[in-house]
């Protein structure tokens, strides 16, 4: 390694250790039940042989409030760790993909869009 | 035949010793040689607890041996560490030989101190050789030295050296460097209280700093924190940052940023 050598980042924001228990709690709790009603409405319309429509533009809406994060404007640390988890909902992020896509595409890794995402 | 020293400062920390020893091997037919790596097993300073007193010596042969058709080869050394140690021990190379020589050893230098040689191949090596000793200073003027182990480990060719890249911040100030190349693994407690010498100065073996982004709404002091080291691998580091007052950091954007430098 260099001598000296200097690397830098931006920090997001933070949080203390019990000021995040209530943002965790929130994320897990909306997750888990966005999770389950997505996949109950999935079965029931399947079976009912009904459509996906009402449950797509739902999931659009959503995702549109999480990526505010993408926004340049300071977000509070809390509310990051509460959209972290709706964000594993709303980008069909259940079954983790991550490393399949590294081994077939090859995929350079860039930097973040934003530090807040 | 070329002998070559890396710029390798701050293997040791601040009351260590490091001798960098770099040797490259020319055949006759240009080809470059190689170091026998059944070293450790055949050393000859293997256990040998070595007594030396003021102005005595010390030789060690160096161990390793080399292809048929060797034109040349010469062993030498050169100090990349400034401890105090360097005030009383002495070291020459020749061919196949190191010597180590004991100087006067002052009241203040006494102590317990760890002498590291480290001895590489320049050019095509795959491993090089850290050659651990503990040198314990008594009395003035006398001093015992005492081999503690060695270990063999890839060498990180200095043209292309790996880069740190920090990863992420966490919401929890847990960050995560990344290497560009694999690194060789340290001690967490190194990195984290360690220090260097380098041109008589001393300073960190990792420098961390947060730097606020506007000083106006968020003066440095309300960005105080201490850090260590969680981890520390060949392919990353963990450095967990407890900030004083957390909800202070990255209030505005800009946002607040951390500075790493790696002086080790």
């Amino acid at each position: 390694m260099p001598l000296a050598y200097n690397c830098t980042r931006e920090i997001s924001s933070q949080v203390s250790a019990a000021q995040s228990i209530l943002p965790k709690v929130l994320g897990i709790t909306l997750a888990l039940a966005a999770g389950g009603a997505v996949l109950s409405y999935v079965v029931i319309n399947i079976i009912l042989q009904g459509s996906l429509q009402q449950l797509f533009q739902s999931i659009k809406k959503l995702q549109i409030v999480v990526h505010m994060s993408l926004v340049n404007v300071s977000m509070p640390g809390n509310a990051s760790i509460f959209f972290s988890y709706l964000l594993q909902i709303v980008a069909f992020d259940v079954i983790p993909t991550d490393n399949a896509y590294d081994a077939v595409f090859g995929f350079e890794e860039s930097q973040p869009v934003s530090t807040n995402f | 035949m070329t002998v070559e020293f890396p710029d390798y400062p701050g293997l040791a920390l601040s009351r260590e010793f490091a001798v960098v020893v770099s040797v490259k091997e020319v055949l006759h037919n240009g080809e470059l040689g190689y170091w026998n790596d059944s070293y450790g097993a055949n050393s000859k300073i293997q256990d040998q607890l070595i007594n030396l007193g003021c102005g005595a010596e010390w030789k060690w042969e160096v161990p390793y041996t080399l292809n048929d058709g060797l034109e040349e080869h010469t062993v030498s050394i050169s100090t990349v560490r400034r401890g105090l140690a360097y005030k009383f021990l002495y070291y020459e190379a020749s061919t196949h030989e190191f010597l180590v020589r004991a100087g006067k050893v002052n009241q203040e230098q006494n102590g317990n101190y760890k002498v590291e040689f480290v001895l590489e191949d320049s050019q095509l090596g795959e491993l090089k050789y850290n050659i651990f000793f503990a040198v314990n200073c008594t009395v003035a003027g006398n001093f015992t030295s005492k081999f503690v182990g060695v270990e063999m480990v890839p060498i990180l060719h200095q043209a292309d050296p790996p880069l740190p890249l920090i990863k992420s911040v966490s919401q929890f100030g847990v960050v995560l460097v990344e290497f560009t190349k694999t690194m060789l693994p340290g001690n967490v407690t190194n990195v984290t209280n360690g220090t260097v010498w380098i041109n008589e100065t001393e300073y960190p073996a990792l420098g961390v700093q947060v730097l606020s982004s506007d000083l106006d709404l968020t003066p440095q002091e309300a960005l105080e924190f201490t850090w260590e080291c969680l981890n520390f691998t060949k392919d990353y580091m963990i450095i967990q940052l407890y900030f004083k007052t957390p909800n202070e950091v990255s209030i505005t954007v800009p946002l607040d940023t951390i500075h790493l430098t790696f002086w080790d």
